[in-house]
């Protein structure tokens, strides 16, 4: 009850001081003073809902549905810690605790640069909005109010737990660091308003930049770390896959990371007014969009990740959030426009700003092309066409070519000084030793074998960048440390996308299965599976093993242990995995389990329909495959209350000219794929025969195979063997990528600044 | 000025060309099995598992058989080129992403819909 009442005290307060804030009309009167401290009672409440929420999952009352949906007694301290943000309601509760936080700094920073009225005004006015959803979503609903025929009086023993695919570190680190990107775009956003209800079109955009560039920071480096988690935990193969999930938060640092180069061009020219305010407004539209695409459902059938339907009012509410936000700035952009567009900015095609804005529009296109795409089901849908959505393909054929002239544009660039000091001729000449030793490096890459054009060009491009952007680091750096923030960005970025396209082109892939003690070649290593050792023996929910993989061969001999278990999540209906990765400097060894098959340790015969086969010891005896009996099984329905049912295989049984038509038959477990086969006796002969597995066909189901098992007659059956199947395979040179993003993100942070404003500037409030 | 409008013509034929050559040829549209069948055209599917009928993972070619069921109850059977998905049991909704090809749905991709399975949990308990 006293979190309800706090998250509507929330709102009320954030009503307050939004009111108070668009009252004050000067500096430090009552109204401002007023707005300041309901800013801050705010903050304190939003505080105490979260320590709220947090102490009860903490203390494990699972008397709220929201603890219990999504926390468990069995869970380590962390991860008890993230179960505050692992659904809908607590992970809107961190977004506004976050806001409400980066507020705080806010109030005071603008307070000092004399912004503090309209630009806290319409950033209380976002928590307004958030704290309305958190009353209606609340994280503080009891069990017996969601589910109403629950008897009040039960308080669950336990909460359902995490998604084990959750459990593990990385949920206590990404999802944070994304929300705190998040709600730093909602600053910029905010100054932005400010700065046009003020009609100020200068200052405003100065005063953003710090924050510009620290959310680019935050949340580049939150959507990286996602990957890395898709990576090295989820064993998805790669760290990025275009899914609308990954797309929608990166829509938003693009356009972010968009404003970093021109609040930098105004600054330098004045130019770009107007460009600069529609960034900042759809910076923040767009992790607005992020919010409603990943918590509405509307992409549900187009993720991989998993979406649970907030229900009508909420998708209404984030609806009206989106467009409310998107209006309030359009229609300030709209009604200043005539006023903004006294600003000119001169742009020569030899100077660095044109380069600068170049690479800008770039930016755009990607950001457009990404909107595009993840937004194709939605838009197909208001068009009434038929629901479609799109290839990854498309994402990588048209980002290709754009981040090949990012590139070029970049490392041109360097060479041109702010307005045209120096001609392209010069820049040209200065571009020489480095284009020089990009083409050396490409020819290299032509060697290895790439052959796409576009491959090609890119791993030119991002030489090219690498290389200008090391020496420009050298150069300046000697100077002056902070100016080599831009440069080291810009190379990180480079040697990202190296790393990314390496390991994508040249990588290679393998199927292998293998038994205990058992061993198989792939990719010039030998595999051998030595055993494996049961993990985390003390949680009683899961039964958890480290397989443990020797690999030798190629100068490599080391063991890599990937994990499979089991977990009452699913009823252990089917096995969970995580891969296991062997790291060098150049390439990772990526050994991903995805499959347990039992199969038995006797001989067999792998028979396709009409195909006949000899028993091996006792060539007088032939069996031949007919046709597979399923009736019980095709007609599923009428045998509804039955898991296990049989499935048959009608066999021709010759011995010594003899014909008998029989047939041999197995349970199976619909749920968990368990196949028993029921041994049949063979008259006067000293083997038994049992259909052991069935083999799809993977061209045509009705071309599937069976496997029948000769077993000793005096013999019963024994369990069958776990065969386990992995995907290994190797990633070349995809360290440059995690490498490349700890230089955009350390790049970033250099360039911080404290802003710069003009004094002449008359500001009325 | 005049650079504005070079940059202005740049954003307008760099999305002319997008929005002109790459949707029709990279969009993918959500459709039943009967007119999947019709084509050899790649198209996505949704429907449920159907867990009464025979499902096998074959770990020689690494393929995942099962029968599907779509939205106008047309039933398939879907070969994956993969291993069972983690999540599969306990999806109530799968999307495939593939096409026809002998009268096999061969699917490229799996995309699998968890249901918040707790509330059916707490509806029984509750019963």
């Amino acid at each position: 009850m006293v979190g309800k009442l706090i998250i509507i005290l929330s709102f009320v307060l954030a009503l307050a001081t939004t009111v108070a804030y668009f009252i004050s009309k000067e500096k430090e009167d009552k109204a401002n003073k007023l707005g300041r401290y309901l800013y801050l009672s705010l903050f304190f409440s939003i505080v105490l809902a979260s320590g709220i929420l947090l102490s009860n999952i903490l203390s494990f009352n699972y008397q709220y549905t929201y603890i219990w949906s999504y926390s468990s007694k069995l869970l380590p301290l962390n991860l008890l810690i993230s179960s505050f943000y692992a659904g809908q309601e607590g992970s809107f509760l961190l977004w506004t605790f976050l806001i409400s936080l980066a507020g705080v700094f806010l109030l005071y920073y603008t307070k000092k640069y004399d912004y503090e009225p309209r630009t806290m005004a319409f950033y209380t006015l976002i928590l307004v909005f958030l704290t309305l959803l958190l009353i209606i979503k609340s994280p503080f609903n009891f069990i017996w109010e969601s589910f109403p025929d629950v008897d009040p009086n039960i308080v669950p023993p336990n909460g359902r737990g995490l998604n084990p695919i959750l459990e593990s570190y990385w949920i206590s680190i990404h999802p944070p660091i994304l929300f705190t990107g998040y709600a730093l775009l909602s600053v910029p956003f905010a100054l932005a308003i400010a700065g046009m209800f003020k009609k100020d079109y200068t200052n405003w955009a100065n005063l953003a930049t710090p924050w510009v560039l620290t959310a680019s920071a935050i949340l580049g480096f939150g959507i990286i770390l996602g990957g890395f988690w898709a990576y090295e935990t989820l064993g998805w193969g790669g760290f990025w896959g275009w899914d609308p999930v990954e797309n929608s938060s990166l829509l938003p640092w693009l356009l972010s990371i968009t404003l970093v180069h021109t609040l930098l061009i105004q600054k330098r020219t004045g130019g770009l007014v107007k460009t600069n305010f529609l960034l900042a407004i759809f910076a923040f539209i767009f992790v607005l969009y992020a919010t409603f695409l990943t918590r509405s459902g509307v992409l549900g059938d187009t993720s991989v990740h998993s979406f649970v339907d907030p229900g009508q009012l909420v998708y209404l509410l984030l609806l009206i959030f989106l467009v409310s936000f998107a209006l309030i700035g359009l229609v300030f952009f709209a009604i200043r426009f005539k006023n903004m567009s006294k600003v000119k900015i001169d742009l020569k095609y030899d100077s660095r700003e044109f380069f600068i804005t170049l690479g800008s529009v770039l930016i755009v296109a990607v950001t457009l092309i990404v909107f595009f795409g993840t937004s194709l089901p939605i838009f197909q849908e208001i068009m009434g066409k038929p629901k479609s959505a799109v290839e990854i393909s498309y994402y990588n054929n048209w980002n290709l070519p754009l981040a090949i002239l990012m590139f070029l544009t970049n490392a041109f660039s360097l060479y041109l000084n702010w307005k045209s000091t120096t001609s392209i001729g010069i820049a040209l000449k200065n571009s020489l030793l480095s284009a020089g030793l990009s083409i050396l490096l490409t020819i290299l890459v032509l060697i290895a074998g790439v052959k796409r054009i576009d491959h090609v060009l890119l791993f030119f491009s991002s030489f090219f960048s690498i290389t200008i952007n090391i020496v420009f680091i050298f150069r300046t750096g000697r100077r002056k440390i902070r100016l080599v923030g831009s440069y080291i960005s810009h190379l990180g970025l480079a040697l990202l996308l190296l790393g990314a396209l390496t390991s994508s082109v040249f990588v290679t892939e393998k199927h292998i299965n293998l038994k205990n003690a058992g061993t198989d070649e792939a990719l010039g290593y030998k595999f051998t599976l030595v055993g494996r050792d049961q993990i985390e023996k003390n949680m009683t929910d899961r039964e958890k093993y480290k397989y443990h993989l020797k690999i030798q061969g190629n100068g490599v001999n080391s063991i890599v242990s990937p994990v499979i278990y089991w977990s009452d999540f699913n009823e252990r209906s089917s096995p969970f995995f995580e891969p296991g990765i062997k790291r060098y400097i150049t390439k990772d060894l990526y050994i991903s389990p995805n499959s347990i098959t039992l199969e038995y340790p006797y001989p067999s015969m792998d028979l396709g329909k009409g195909e006949t086969f000899a028993v091996p010891f006792d060539s007088s005896f032939k069996v031949s495959f007919i046709k597979f009996e399923m009736t019980a099984m095709m007609d599923g329905g009428g045998h509804a209350n039955s898991t296990v049912m049989p499935m048959g295989a009608i066999v021709e049984l010759i011995d010594k000219g003899k014909s008998v038509i029989d047939t041999l038959f197995a349970e199976v477990n619909m749920e968990t794929g368990d196949f028993k086969p029921i041994i049949k006796n063979v008259p006067d002969k000293n083997f038994k025969l049992g259909f052991t597995r069935f083999i799809s066909n993977s061209e045509n189901i009705a071309l599937s195979r069976v496997e029948i098992s000769i077993l000793p007659e005096n013999q019963e059956i024994t369990h069958p063997e776990e065969v386990i199947s992995f995907q290994v395979s190797t990633k070349p040179f995809i360290n440059l990528v995690w490498l490349g993003v700890i230089f955009v993100v350390t790049g970033l942070f250099l360039t911080i600044k404290k802003p710069f404003l003009y004094k002449e500037n008359n500001i009325n409030d | 000025m005049k650079k504005k409008y070079i940059i202005g013509a740049v954003i307008a034929v760099t999305f002319a060309v997008v929005a002109i050559l790459s949707f029709d040829s990279s969009k993918i549209e959500y459709t039943n099995f009967a007119k999947a069948k019709a084509t050899e055209k790649t198209y996505q599917i949704i429907g449920s598992w159907l867990k009464d009928k025979p499902s096998n993972y074959n770990n020689k070619d690494n393929t995942f058989t099962f029968y599907m069921c779509d939205d106008k109850k047309d039933t398939a059977c879907v070969i994956f080129h993969g291993a069972k998905p983690n999540n599969f049991d306990m999806a109530t909704q799968v999307v495939v992403k593939g096409s026809y090809t002998q009268n096999n749905f061969h699917a490229s991709e799996i995309l699998t819909k968890c249901p918040s399975k707790y509330e059916a949990e707490m509806k029984k308990a509750g019963s």
